[in-house]
């Protein structure tokens, strides 16, 4: 609505400032309707124009002309109508901590995302990171032409395709990193050409920002570049450029701290009395080392010097200690837990696992890896150090992860007490598993869960807090197991545990009706 | 009838109504679940000993639960109704236990004795009980008369105390000085003018954009244009009266509706209007009339912390007569006794107009013609494109002609999603300004655009 302007003059400052002239405001046709005014009060006078006005206005609207946008253009597989409406029980709040799996599921399944409820995901991803990364490969045409017109989500979502280069060269820094994982991930070579082909005129912050982006695609072509910025001004590009090179296997880097530990480390095969190693501490740290990122902070529990080994041998492949001393990794593991500066090189030998199985899962690198995990689990090692083990089971292959835990599962005992440590180990293993693990794990877990729900039912806090990170992994395949095999109806303990039993079975039925509505036809 | 997932929740009460349903809807939950055509029933495990025993009427849908809860339907009786559209296997009992076939029975008894109520109502009289009856009536409404009189010329010099110091000065008083006139209308027992007040005050008080007082003069100037007309309501058409006293605030009657011959169809429910106003909740309900092309709109109310009765459907189809209102533009009807919702399937859903934008909006000009006071009309877009310009929402037709929607309108970027650029038919308020969509037919599928507007206040 707009008005005439000595009307709206009038109705703003008041008609006692600006007199409203008889017949004004009344144009256009509508001065016909001037009769009905005339005398009346001239405030009153003033409603009545602007209703008459308004009527006139609102009768005789006339829509304005929108020039055409391009649609989407759609083929996608729409996804079974159960799926669909298993998702928007989720957006309406039920088990939230299940949109992940529904997402995973719609991906794995190469299904398209209900059309209905994109902007409500779109939203949910901006604020929560885990959704967004989601929902990224999930965004399809029409996903990715929605993003396209809204600036916000544009910005957090990136848009894929021809304007990859466009947002490299015209993006905000966020942008920019999305179009350079982006191109990373096509062609990692002419990715790194164009990164180089501004560095020096980046500005620090930029350099920062962009430098993590190599670990797309991450090879030793990138190498001479990475060595390059180790002498950058900005220290975090330092940082970033060492963490990438440390985990780089061959690298320049990586040789220099095997060279630096080759002296220090010295190997003792003795036929009798087994073999062992002797280890000396490096006694200075110097430009080099520096240069390589040891010694920039100081490690917790250990000295100065002691720290300086442990920065040394977390950027040293654990195979490279089994190779050089023809050890298994366990006997190589037992050798340094014997010895007196063990905890700084164990702490380093599992950071380097968690370097290396990022970018080289290699048997030998998922050997070392289990070995540590299994000898602190079973209490074979012993960590003072704080060093945080698990940081890299999510990174181990699907077959490793289930393996780990079967072998907990079947070499542990299997009555659960209330102070058994191996729930907490099961419980972080469940909270980083990539995937639901296979029937036979869940069933095995299920039954030691049981178990312990009747073993020590009275104060079995440990176990009923892990309950609900049981309930994301095990197995839905078949739902008949899970209701299997729980205590009786008049079981004297159920008033304790029957919320949390109730969650935990509403969870996995909750997938299991989840899992199997994907694999309906109707559309 | 069996309805979605979706169309379910949306009769829950609050949000937390819905979710709380969606967590009964678990198989372990429920015992003795059974279906007929009639019904569905079942047992729900509770926190208390004895199970609850959740039941629904399908028609209505009519839920009932011996539950202690206030919520109404309650999660019981939502989750039935999920599990009965997910596991519908469960149900496998299919003559009804005692408890169920009483309510329905006892249900079926009351909708009779109501209607012979109805029927009733003034034969009963003797005449001069009628004649009693008709003075009692008219000496009330004198009273009501002289007392809204007296609040309308109370209104009329503040309204002429504004337009005299202008708008510009207005936006600095507090909000107390609205309220307090708001509530001077209400003593009048002029409701309907006291919540215009409240909407312009809410218009005043929210809003920081440029041009803010053109929505305010315009509600203003249609008070000023109301009480005028009120004023000079013996010499207005028949039609228009009954409009001009709804739209001060006497309420009409159902007898009032029930005297108009009554208008029978195929109906179709095409969508629904929240609006949640100091203590009452409204609902308006709207229905096409598949022959009669005729647009009708069922209003419920509800008072205090009570819930609305569940919505009718969109795309639910009923059979049967509605009694408009009096008005010079019907459109508020009731149902008549004999108005029955059809099984899925049974009737033709295709509403498609295909009538050019220009002749709806001229049915809009015909409509304000006829009443001033109308304010928005049900209208149904074919084939039109959401698409943002500048950041406002569009539905364009084929031709380019576009319609803008509501700033404020919380679902445009769901329609938008939904309709990927293409063209799709909606439904929703067209008021000479902007359209507000409430439902959209996207490739045969309908969405609802649940909107619960708090309006004022």
């Amino acid at each position: 609505m707009n008005l005439d302007t000595q009307l709206h003059t009038a109705v703003l400052a008041g008609t006692a400032r600006t007199p409203l002239t008889p017949g004004s405001g009344l144009a256009g046709g509508a001065e016909s309707l001037q009769d009905s005014i005339n005398g009346l009060a001239p405030e009153n006078a003033l409603w009545q124009a602007i209703a008459v006005h308004d009527l006139w206005q609102r009768a005789g609207f006339v829509p304005a002309i929108a020039d055409a946008a391009p649609a989407a253009d759609d083929d996608e597989r729409a996804c079974p109508r159960a799926a669909e409406q298993m998702l928007s029980l989720l957006l309406r709040g039920l088990h939230p901590n299940l949109l992940e799996s529904w997402l995973q599921l719609a991906r794995s399944h190469g299904l398209r995302l209900p059309h209905v409820h994109l902007p409500t995901l779109l939203d949910l991803g901006l604020q929560k990171p885990p959704i967004r990364a989601a929902l990224m490969p999930l965004l399809d045409k029409r996903g990715g032409w929605l993003v396209a017109q809204n600036p916000v989500w544009a910005e957090r979502y990136g848009v894929a395709g021809e304007d990859v280069h466009a947002q490299w060269n015209l993006g905000n820094p966020a942008e920019r990193a999305n179009a350079l994982r982006a191109m990373r991930a096509t062609d990692p070579a002419s990715a790194l050409i164009a990164l180089q082909a501004d560095w020096a005129n980046e500005s620090p912050e930029n350099r920062a920002n962009l430098l993590p982006c190599l670990e797309v695609g991450l090879s030793l072509d990138d190498e001479a570049f990475l060595e390059s910025t180790l002498d950058d001004k900005r220290k975090e590009v330092r940082t970033h450029a060492q963490a990438l090179l440390a985990a780089l296997p061959g690298s320049r880097l990586v040789q220099r701290c095997i060279d630096r530990l080759a002296p220090l480390i010295a190997y003792k095969k003795k036929l009798l009395l087994g073999s062992q190693i002797d280890v000396e501490l490096p006694k200075v740290c110097d430009k080099a080392m520096t240069r390589d990122g040891v010694g920039a902070q100081a490690q917790p529990k250990l000295g100065e010097k002691a720290g300086w080994l442990r920065d040394l041998a977390s950027r040293v492949p654990p195979a490279h200690w089994s190779q050089s001393w023809q050890a298994s990794p366990a006997d190589a593991i037992a050798l340094m837990a014997k010895q007196e500066f063990g905890q700084a090189l164990l702490a380093g030998v599992i950071e380097a696992c968690a370097r290396n199985l990022r970018f080289a899962p290699s048997a030998e690198n998922v050997e070392w890896y289990c070995t540590l995990l299994s000898g602190l689990v079973f209490g074979k090692i012993k960590l003072e150090v704080p060093v945080n083990p698990m940081a890299a089971f999510g990174s181990l292959p699907r077959a490793a992860q289930e393996d780990l835990v079967l072998r907990w599962l079947t070499d542990s005992d299997a009555r659960w007490d209330a102070g058994n440590p191996l729930i907490d180990w099961i419980r972080q293993a469940a909270n980083a598993a990539s995937a639901p693990w296979s029937e036979r794990v869940s069933r095995l877990l299920l039954s030691r869960l049981q178990n312990g729900m009747t073993a020590s039912a009275e104060n079995h806090w440990r176990l009923r807090s892990a309950l609900n990170d049981f309930a994301a992994v095990l197995d839905v395949g078949a739902a008949a197991y899970f209701e299997e095999n729980w205590p009786a109806a008049d079981w004297p303990h159920w008033t304790q545990w029957r919320t949390n039993i109730d969650d935990f079975l509403a969870t996995l039925r909750f997938r299991h009706t989840m899992q199997r509505s994907f694999l309906e036809t109707s559309a | 009838m069996s309805l979605s997932v979706e169309q379910i929740l949306a009769l829950a009460p609050d949000a937390s109504s819905a979710k709380a349903g969606g967590q009964q809807a678990s198989p372990a939950k429920w015992s003795q679940l059974g279906a007929n055509d009639q019904a569905l029933w079942g047992l729900c495990q509770g926190s208390g000993k004895d199970p609850y025993r959740a039941q629904i009427e399908l028609a209505e849908p009519a839920f009932k639960c011996t539950c202690p809860s206030r919520k109404f339907p309650c999660k019981h009786g939502l989750g039935l109704y999920l599990m009965y559209v997910q596991h519908v296997k469960s149900f496998t009992d299919a003559t009804p236990p005692q408890w169920v076939s009483d309510w329905l029975q006892s249900r079926g008894q009351r909708a009779e004795k109501k209607a012979v109520k109805l029927a009733e109502n003034d034969v009963a009289l003797t005449e001069e009980e009628l004649a009693a009856k008709a003075r009692s009536q008219q000496k009330r409404q004198d009273k009501r008369s002289d007392n809204m009189a007296h609040g309308l010329d109370v209104l009329e010099t503040w309204l002429a105390d504004i337009a005299r110091e202008g708008l510009a000065s207005v936006k600095a008083k507090s909000m107390q000085s609205w309220e307090a006139i708001a509530a001077r209308m209400v003593d009048a027992q002029a409701g309907g003018l006291a919540s215009r007040i409240r909407r312009a005050s809410a218009l005043v008080h929210a809003s920081s954009e440029t041009n803010w007082e053109l929505p305010v003069a315009r509600e203003l100037a249609q008070i000023a244009l109301l009480i005028q007309s009120y004023r000079r309501l013996e010499r207005l058409p028949a039609g228009l009266q009954a409009d001009v006293k709804t739209a001060v605030g006497w309420v009409a009657t159902q007898e009032d509706a029930l005297t108009q011959p009554a208008v029978h169809d195929t109906w179709i429910a095409c969508g629904n209007l929240t609006q949640h106003e100091e203590r009452v909740s409204r609902r308006a309900c709207y229905l096409r009339g598949l022959t009669s092309r005729k647009w009708a709109m069922l209003l419920q109310f509800s008072g205090g912390s009570q819930a609305l009765p569940p919505p009718l459907s969109a795309g639910t189809v009923y059979r049967g007569g509605l009694h408009y209102y009096p008005s010079a533009a019907p459109l508020r009807a009731l149902f008549s006794s004999d108005m029955q919702a059809l099984p899925d399937g049974e009737s033709n859903r295709n509403m498609a107009d295909a009538e050019p934008l220009d002749s709806h909006l001229q049915e809009y000009a015909r409509t304000l013609a006829a009443n001033p006071f109308a304010g928005q009309i049900p209208m149904r877009l074919d084939a039109v494109v959401p698409q943002y310009v500048n950041s406002n929402l569009l539905l364009r037709t084929a031709d380019g002609s576009a319609l803008p929607v509501p700033v404020g309108f919380q679902h445009a970027w769901r329609m938008v999603a939904l309709a990927g650029g293409k063209p799709v038919d909606v439904f929703g308020l067209w008021d000479g300004n902007e359209f507000l969509p409430l439902t959209a037919v996207v490739q045969n599928h309908l969405h609802s655009f649940d909107i619960e507007n708090a309006a004022s206040t």
